[in-house]
């Protein structure tokens, strides 16, 4: 299937065949400016902050919200479009409050995490729902096309509801493009999707964004972000704890100190040529075959563990980083003051 | 356009195969208990049919339904989520409101009021019962409506908060003269209904005839301005 993403001059409202929808959008009001714009975005619920003290701007490209579960990511893309009121801050989409002023959302698209879908709704009826809702010229065809975007049969005549996840998750990307919004917005949009589907979908988010589209995907999978090859922004407790390139945040995790656990026969022989030669900053003997060792350069760790075990005549049993995953980047990131920030 | 496929939309979420069906099941019990009462000697016709509009109609169909279809216009996409698919999109929000309202009012009126009418008749066959069995029912199912549609907006349990309205205001409180009264649906359709058959001795009927039809339209209409403005306040999962 040679479908590509449908283009807001082909089936949006009020458009000349020559003015791209982001052209309309900045003509609407973004012009010269951020797509997005966050300011000091802050939000709790009965309480307990969710996004504290919030700021960034987004333009055209795909842009990522990374961050851990529970971060706030889902409720700041809630505030993003609108679906939710900052407690304090202000936000821009566009140029405009999206709280305030429904017409910016016909440049909008949203795909929300949660799975529910209207019951006994074909595919092609949810879709053209959002086309006519979006006020389109020919909801029908834009429906057709969106479907067709993300590989879905429009005449299959089954309910969304009983689509499996992934079925379903495609057709709610299929509803948020139908419109060929100018700013998409994706809440974990690659859940529940088989590797060809993810990559399909990757594909149309990046091609929306070449295209000068402002996307903002949520994710909690740092693979996933890297796929996206894309700008990131990470929320952690709240916070936005770093923001920029993505090879950025991949340098900042290489670059702090792991904890790494060691088992050999000869752990404090080993462990003390490893510290003598500064391989790692320091080493914590757990008991007579286990060590954990601190250390800052990964690289240099994994060429020399090796080398240093053979020199003392140790056996390693085993290698393990304890704290190599996501939340641990996080805990990082936010752990120490000043370390956020650009990157 | 967009308000129809609102209208479609929430008319077909709210009209499940088992809500229609316990209240065809209802409504043909309604008729039949008619039927029997015509079927007994009868010293009032007309008191036996204001009871059975009054009782059955006005008391426990046509608010159940409104109370059932009400809540769920709004709040069964509200709670599952698929609300963000109608609110997030280029539209004045007070069409969600209407929207909700008349597909509402499309299932009240066939499964509840229609019957009330029926039965109504059935048992005293006069013009009289018939314009007061019509303009009460209605009334209270148009008011009913509007009340249940802006609970389940802003309330999450709007059921159990609708039952107790029902049960407590409508069925104690509003008993309890007639300032209480004023601002209760059952009551003014009450009132209505006694008024056009002659004065019939029944509880709740406070109001004269054109206070009773103007206030609970004129309740309708603030409960709906009240789930429109809502509408750009409330936050959407």
């Amino acid at each position: 299937m040679s479908a590509t993403f449908v283009p807001r001059e082909a089936v949006g409202p009020a458009a000349s065949p020559a003015a791209s929808a982001v052209a309309e959008a900045a003509a609407a009001g973004a012009a010269g400016g951020p797509m997005v714009s966050a300011r000091n975005l802050t939000k709790w619920f009965k309480g307990l902050v969710a996004v504290s003290d919030v700021s960034f701007d987004v333009g055209p490209g795909v842009t990522a919200l990374l961050g851990p579960n529970g971060a706030g990511k889902s409720t700041l893309l809630r505030m993003l479009c609108g679906l939710t009121p900052p407690d304090m801050g202000e936000l821009r989409l566009l140029g405009r409050d999206p709280r305030h002023d429904t017409s910016v959302l016909k440049y909008v698209g949203l795909v929300p995490q949660q799975e529910a879908v209207f019951p006994r709704m074909r595919a092609l009826d949810f879709v053209r729902l959002a086309g006519t809702l979006h006020g389109l010229d020919d909801p029908d065809a834009a429906a057709r096309l969106a479907l067709d975007a993300v590989e879905m049969d429009a005449d299959d005549t089954r309910p969304v509801d009983t689509y499996s996840k992934g079925m379903r998750q495609r057709v709610k990307v299929a509803q948020a493009l139908v419109n060929g919004p100018s700013v998409v917005m994706a809440d974990e949009p690659l859940n529940g999707l088989d590797p060809r589907q993810r990559v399909r979908l990757i594909e149309i988010f990046q091609r929306l964004g070449a295209e000068g589209r402002c996307v903002i995907i949520s994710s909690h999978v740092l693979d996933e972000v890297e796929r996206f090859g894309s700008r990131v922004l990470v929320v952690a407790q709240g916070r936005l704890a770093a923001e920029g390139d993505f090879r950025g945040i991949r340098d900042l995790m290489d670059d702090r100190p792991h904890m790494i656990r060691i088992r050999s026969d000869r752990i404090r022989a080993l462990a003390s040529t490893l510290l003598a030669s500064e391989i790692v900053r320091g080493a914590t003997i757990v008991d007579e075959y286990t060590a954990q060792v601190s250390v800052t350069d990964v690289g240099l760790f994994r060429r020399s563990v090796a080398p240093a075990a053979q020199h003392v005549g140790a056996l390693i049993a085993e290698v393990l980083p304890l704290d190599d995953d996501l939340e641990s980047v996080f805990r990082y990131l936010v752990g120490a003051p000043g370390r956020g920030g650009s990157t | 356009m967009k308000l129809v496929s609102l209208y479609l939309t929430l008319l077909r979420g709210i009209s499940s195969r088992a809500r229609v069906l316990g209240f065809v099941v209802v409504a043909a019990i309604e008729i039949v208990i008619a039927i029997l009462l015509l079927g007994q000697d009868l010293s009032d016709p007309t008191v036996a049919a204001v009871q059975i509009v009054d009782k059955f109609g006005m008391t426990l169909i046509i608010p159940l339904a409104a109370l059932v279809f009400g809540t769920a216009a709004l709040g069964d996409p509200i709670e599952d989520g698929t609300y963000v698919y109608l609110w997030l999109r280029p539209i004045g929000r007070w069409q969600l409101t209407v929207a909700a309202y008349l597909a509402t009012v499309t299932m009240v009126l066939p499964l509840a009021v229609a019957p009330t009418i029926v039965s109504g008749v059935v048992v005293d066959p006069t013009f009289d019962m018939l314009t007061g069995a019509i303009v009460s029912s209605l009334l209270a199912g148009f008011a009913y409506s509007a009340v249940f549609v802006l609970l389940g907006q802003v309330t999450q349990r709007s059921l159990i908060w609708g039952v107790a309205y029902l049960l407590i205001f409508e069925q104690f409180i509003a008993r309890g003269g007639k300032g209480l009264g004023f601002i209760s649906v059952h009551s003014h359709a009450v009132s209505i209904l006694s008024k056009s058959v002659g004065d019939v001795d029944i509880a709740l009927d406070y109001f004269s005839r054109p206070v009773a039809f103007v206030v609970p339209i004129v309740f309708a209409l603030g409960w709906l301005v009240w789930s429109a403005a809502h509408q750009n306040r409330m936050s959407v999962a």
